[in-house]
C-alpha cells in the first residue's frame, strides 16, 4: 500500500524510468497540512468543526472550503444547498452586516478609487455584490469604502487604464442616478460587470448606450468572428471512465477555451487551425440537453454539450479558419514550439 | 464531564484495525464500531477544537494523518476525516451513540465508497515552469532588454518594472498553453481529480498545474513514467510528485443521511 514499489513490468521492458512519488513527511509537510486542513470527510451530524474561527455545524461539503472563494468570485452562491449558503453568508460577511432580506451573491478582491479635493488614491478591500447593493468593504480597519443601491446604478462600463508599470488593467466605471461617477477595481471586472447588469434593473436599460464598449483586445483584432461566451458541459475522460463537468466556454478571435470554476486554467484551449471538425450528435447529457457537440482536434476529440443554437455555427466557423492568429503577444509562445 | 465528545480521525471497515495506536497529543484512539461492517476511529475529549500557533497545528495535523495512515495500511481503505471534526453529545444521547447511529444510517454508502477506494492511492502533482527559461525564448523580452541598456538609470527602473510584468505575462501564457495537455495526460492514469487552488511555488516559478489525483496502485508506476516524459518534454519544467497517501481528497460521500434533527444554520 505504501512506498513506491518496483517498476511495473512494461516499464522495465521499455527501459523507461518514471518519477517516484515522495512520501517523506519532511518533504511533503506543507502539502500534507494543506490537504488535511482543506480536505477529508465532514460528518453531517452534530459535529463541531472550526474553520477560520467559525464553528461550522454539520456540513459535508468539501468544496465549501476549497472552492468557496472562487465560487464567490463567480457569483455561484446558488450552486450550494441552503444550509451551506447560510454558512457562507455568515463567514464571508462576518464583519459586514447585511440587511435581513439581503443575500450575498458574489465577492472578489478589489478597491475603490477615492477622489476628493485633497486626495486621489486607491483604497483596497473587497467588492461585494448582494441582492440589494454593490459595495466596497475593507475589513481592517473596518469600513464601507463605497456603496450604492443596485436600483440607483444607471450604467456599468469597463474602462481600461494603464498603470505606472505599463500594465493595462480593466476598471469598472459606474454612474448612479444621483449623477455620481465611481471607479472600482476588481479581480474579475468583466465578470463583475455582467453580474451587476443581471442584478441592477435600471442599468440594464442603458447597457446598449454605454456599457457595451468593446474590450481593448477586441479593438486591436479584426473582430472577424462573433464572440460567444456561456455555459457548456464537457465530458472529461479519466482512466476507465468519464465525467460531465459544467464550465464556461469562450470563443473569440484567438480560438476556443473551456474552463471550470473549480480549475485554475482552461482545460480546453484550441487555437484556429487546431479545431478540425465539429459534429452534432444525439446523446445523453446530465442537464437534459440531448445534443452532443463533438470537436475533432489535433489533440484528440472533445465532447461538449450546450446550447447548440449559440455554439454550433461559431464553432463551425472556427473549424473552417486557418491559423491566422496575429503575432501580437503570441511570438513568445510560438517561439517555444509547443504546437 | 469534560471528556464527553469524540474527535474523529477516520471511518474504516470493521474488524481490520486491531491497534489504532495514539493520536493527537498522545491520546488513545478507540474503535467505535457501528456493527454494520463499518467503524470510526476517535479519541475522547471535550468539545473544544484544537487551536493554537502554526507549529502546534502542524504537529497536530501530522499526528492526525498518522492515525489515518496506519489505519489505511491495516485496512486497505479508509475515509479520512478532516482535521478538527468533533462529535458533540446530544441533549439526550452521548456522543458514542450519535456516532454509532450515524454509522448505522450511512453504512451502505460508506461501504460502497470504501470498496471503490480499495487499492487506490492519492497522489499530488505540482508542475511549474521557470520564468527565466520561458522569458529567454521570448523575442519581445530580448528586444526590450536590449533597448534598456542604452537608457539612463531613472528610465531603466521603469524598464525593469515593465520587463517584470512581461516575464510574468509570458510565463502565464505558456502555463495556460501547457495546462490542457498535461491535465489530459495525467487524467489517463487517474480515476478522480481535485485541483488544489492555493498552489505554492518557489521563487521564479509559475505554477502550471497542481492537482490531487486518485490512482489505482497498479497505475502509479505508469503515471510516474508519464510525468518523467512531461518533465523532459521542454526545458524549465519542475515536477513535484507526492504520496502515496490515503484518499484525503476523495473521501466525500455522495448523499449522507443527516444525523439528528435537521437544523438551519
Amino acid at each position: 500500500m505504501t512506498g513506491s514499489s518496483v517498476a511495473a513490468p512494461d516499464a522495465e521492458a521499455s527501459g523507461r524510468t518514471g518519477l517516484e512519488p515522495v512520501r517523506d513527511p519532511r518533504v511533503t509537510l506543507v502539502e500534507l497540512v494543506d490537504t488535511l486542513l482543506d480536505r477529508g470527510l465532514y460528518l453531517n451530524l452534530d459535529v463541531i468543526i472550526s474553520v477560520a474561527d467559525i464553528p461550522l455545524i454539520g456540513l459535508n461539503l468539501r468544496a465549501t472550503l476549497a472552492g468557496m472563494e472562487t465560487m464567490l468570485e463567480y457569483g455561484m452562491m446558488r450552486d450550494w444547498d441552503q444550509r451551506t449558503r447560510a454558512w457562507i453568508q455568515r463567514t464571508a460577511t462576518r464583519d459586514l452586516p447585511l440587511e435581513d432580506d439581503e443575500e450575498l451573491l458574489a465577492k472578489m478582491a478589489g478597491g475603490y478609487f477615492s477622489q476628493d479635493d485633497f486626495h486621489r488614491d486607491w483604497r483596497p478591500g473587497s467588492v461585494y455584490l448582494t441582492t440589494g447593493r454593490l459595495l466596497v468593504f475593507r475589513r481592517d480597519p473596518r469600513e464601507v469604502l463605497w456603496e450604492t443601491p443596485l436600483e440607483d446604478i444607471r450604467s456599468v462600463e469597463i474602462s481600461p487604464e494603464t498603470t505606472i508599470g505599463g500594465e493595462t488593467l480593466d476598471r469598472l466605471k459606474l454612474r448612479t442616478a444621483q449623477g455620481e461617477e465611481a471607479v472600482l477595481s476588481a479581480s474579475a471586472p468583466q465578470r463583475l460587470r455582467e453580474m451587476v447588469l443581471q442584478q441592477a434593473p435600471a442599468a440594464r436599460r442603458e447597457v446598449g448606450a454605454s456599457g457595451d464598449r468593446p474590450r481593448p483586445a477586441d479593438v486591436e483584432s479584426d473582430n472577424a468572428s462573433p464572440q460567444v461566451e456561456g455555459h457548456l458541459w464537457y465530458q472529461e475522460s479519466l482512466a476507465g471512465r468519464s465525467e460531465w463537468r459544467g464550465g464556461t466556454g469562450r470563443l473569440d478571435e484567438h480560438g476556443f477555451t473551456w474552463k471550470s470554476a473549480m480549475d485554475t486554467r482552461p482545460a480546453i484551449r484550441l487555437r484556429p487551425g487546431e479545431l478540425r471538425d465539429v459534429r452534432l450528435e444525439d446523446g445523453q447529457v446530465p442537464s437534459g440537453e440531448s445534443t452532443l457537440i463533438r470537436l475533432a482536434t489535433s489533440a484528440g476529440e472533445f465532447v461538449l454539450a450546450g446550447d447548440t443554437s449559440r455554439w454550433g455555427d461559431p464553432l463551425q466557423d472556427l473549424a473552417g479558419r486557418h491559423d491566422t492568429t496575429d503575432t501580437h503577444g503570441r511570438e513568445a509562445i510560438d517561439g517555444l514550439g509547443d504546437r | 464531564m469534560s471528556e464527553q465528545a469524540l474527535y474523529v480521525y477516520a471511518i474504516a471497515p470493521s474488524g481490520e484495525i486491531r491497534d489504532p495506536g495514539t493520536g493527537i497529543d498522545g491520546q488513545d484512539v478507540l474503535v467505535i464500531d457501528g456493527a454494520d461492517g463499518v467503524c470510526a476511529l476517535a479519541h475522547r475529549q471535550g468539545t473544544t477544537p484544537y487551536e493554537g500557533p502554526d507549529d502546534d497545528v502542524r504537529r497536530w495535523v501530522l499526528e492526525h494523518s498518522g492515525v489515518i495512515d496506519r489505519a489505511w495500511q491495516a485496512a486497505g481503505a479508509v475515509l479520512p476525516v478532516s482535521f478538527n471534526v468533533i462529535v458533540a453529545p446530544g441533549e439526550q444521547s452521548p456522543a458514542d451513540e450519535a456516532l454509532q447511529e450515524w454509522l448505522h444510517d450511512n453504512a451502505g454508502t460508506i461501504r460502497e465508497r470504501l470498496t471503490a477506494l480499495t487499492d487506490h492511492v492519492e497522489l499530488r502533482i505540482q508542475i511549474a515552469v521557470e520564468t527565466d527559461t520561458v522569458a529567454a525564448d521570448a523575442s519581445e523580452i530580448a528586444r526590450v532588454t536590449a533597448e534598456m541598456a542604452s537608457k539612463p538609470e531613472g528610465v531603466q527602473r521603469l524598464y525593469r518594472k515593465k520587463l517584470e510584468t512581461m516575464r510574468r505575462d509570458v510565463s502565464e501564457r505558456v502555463a495556460d498553453s501547457l495546462y490542457p495537455e498535461f491535465r489530459r495526460r495525467i487524467l489517463q492514469h487517474a480515476v478522480d481529480v481535485v485541483e488544489n487552488r492555493q498552489s505554492r511555488t518557489g521563487e521564479g516559478m509559475v505554477p502550471i498545474l497542481d492537482v490531487a489525483v486518485l490512482v489505482a496502485e497498479t497505475e502509479v508506476e505508469l503515471l510516474g513514467i508519464e510525468l518523467a516524459e512531461i518533465r523532459d518534454s521542454r526545458p524549465g519544467l519542475e515536477i513535484r510528485f507526492l504520496g502515496p497517501w490515503p484518499p484525503y481528497s476523495f473521501a466525500d460521500l455522495p448523499a449522507l443521511t443527516p444525523g439528528g434533527p435537521p437544523q438551519d444554520a
